[in-house]
């Protein structure tokens, strides 16, 4: 049976972390775009989940 | 740890057991969330999407992702949306070759759980070429000169009980080909789609009278056999057949 440790973070933290993808992104609308698209590289897809993830994660 | 966090975690050590017992390798499932613990995402621990296999060298990769929170009754853990992307190579990138997707509240009237191919058949072919032959079909195809087509391959979509009904195919090609209809046709494939999901449910209970009992009884319900009848078995084939 495998051992799960729930991850959890302080929303402050998430926001940061939102924060940092954003910027690392550059233009966070036209990756948003090319996301819902499926034209992102193996690396950016990467990125683009973690931010699909956040954004369930603070309500947004 | 709270109600949902439990059923968070166990979901996720659930879904690592279930990819280990098929492909052997997996790195646990995630399951992450704020300090607030209304919502909950389950996924995959390896970014560019579990790894999967033939004679070792990677063909596909899967990516798997649970968006996660209380169900009405704030009890038990309810799926909001999941997607099952399967593409080809051994990272994800662009597009898939198709996804199976769930969502609680769609927008739009789509059917809450559907299935997407992306990919032109070209690159289902180019996956089906280097399919492995440790199965029957995988053997079967690898012998077979000619071209594999996507036409070969099944889809599961629900087994015995859980199967679209003709009331989904039927309102699937009005909204999305835009068939002519009539005025009232989704009070009328509403109304049928009820009827039919009705009969499975009462079949599904006979398949499974166990799970029915508990949850009744966890509803607040006092199931009792009458006397003189045997208690009935559960159809264990229905429910495990693909």
């Amino acid at each position: 049976m495998a051992s799960v440790i729930p991850e959890i973070f302080s929303r402050q933290a998430a926001e940061r972390r939102r924060h940092e993808i954003l910027v690392q992104v550059g233009d966070a609308h036209r990756f948003r775009e090319r996301g819902e698209a499926y034209e992102l590289n193996a690396d950016e897809l990467v990125l683009y989940d973690e931010l699909l993830t956040l954004d369930y994660l603070l309500g947004g | 740890m709270s109600g949902l966090e439990e059923q968070a975690q166990r979901f996720a050590e659930d879904l690592t057991d279930t990819v280990r017992q098929a492909i052997d390798e997996c790195d646990p499932f995630r399951a992450q969330s704020l300090a607030d613990g209304s919502r909950f995402v389950v996924e995959q621990q390896e970014p560019h999407g579990v790894p999967l296999r033939v004679k070792g060298a990677p063909l596909l990769s899967l990516k798997i992702k649970f968006d996660c929170c209380l169900d009405g009754q704030d009890k038990y853990l309810a799926v909001e949306k999941s997607t099952i992307k399967v593409y080809a190579g051994s990272k994800a990138s662009g597009e898939p070759l198709f996804r199976y997707e769930y969502e609680r509240y769609p927008v739009g009237n789509i059917p809450v759980a559907h299935i997407h191919f992306h990919a032109h058949r070209d690159a289902f072919t180019a996956a089906m070429v280097r399919a492995g032959k440790t199965t029957t079909r995988g053997s079967r195809r690898a012998k077979n000169n000619g071209v594999p087509t996507m036409s070969e391959l099944h889809f599961p979509v629900g087994g015995h009980r859980f199967r679209p009904s003709l009331e989904d195919v039927l309102e699937m090609l009005i909204e999305e080909f835009g068939i002519d209809h009539s005025d009232d046709f989704r009070v009328a494939l509403r109304r049928g789609r009820k009827d039919w999901r009705s009969k499975q449910t009462k079949a599904v209970v006979r398949d499974d009278p166990h799970s029915a009992i508990e949850a009744l009884e966890a509803m607040g319900y006092a199931i009792q056999l009458k006397s003189g009848i045997t208690g009935p078995s559960t159809h264990i084939d229905r429910l495990e057949q693909l």
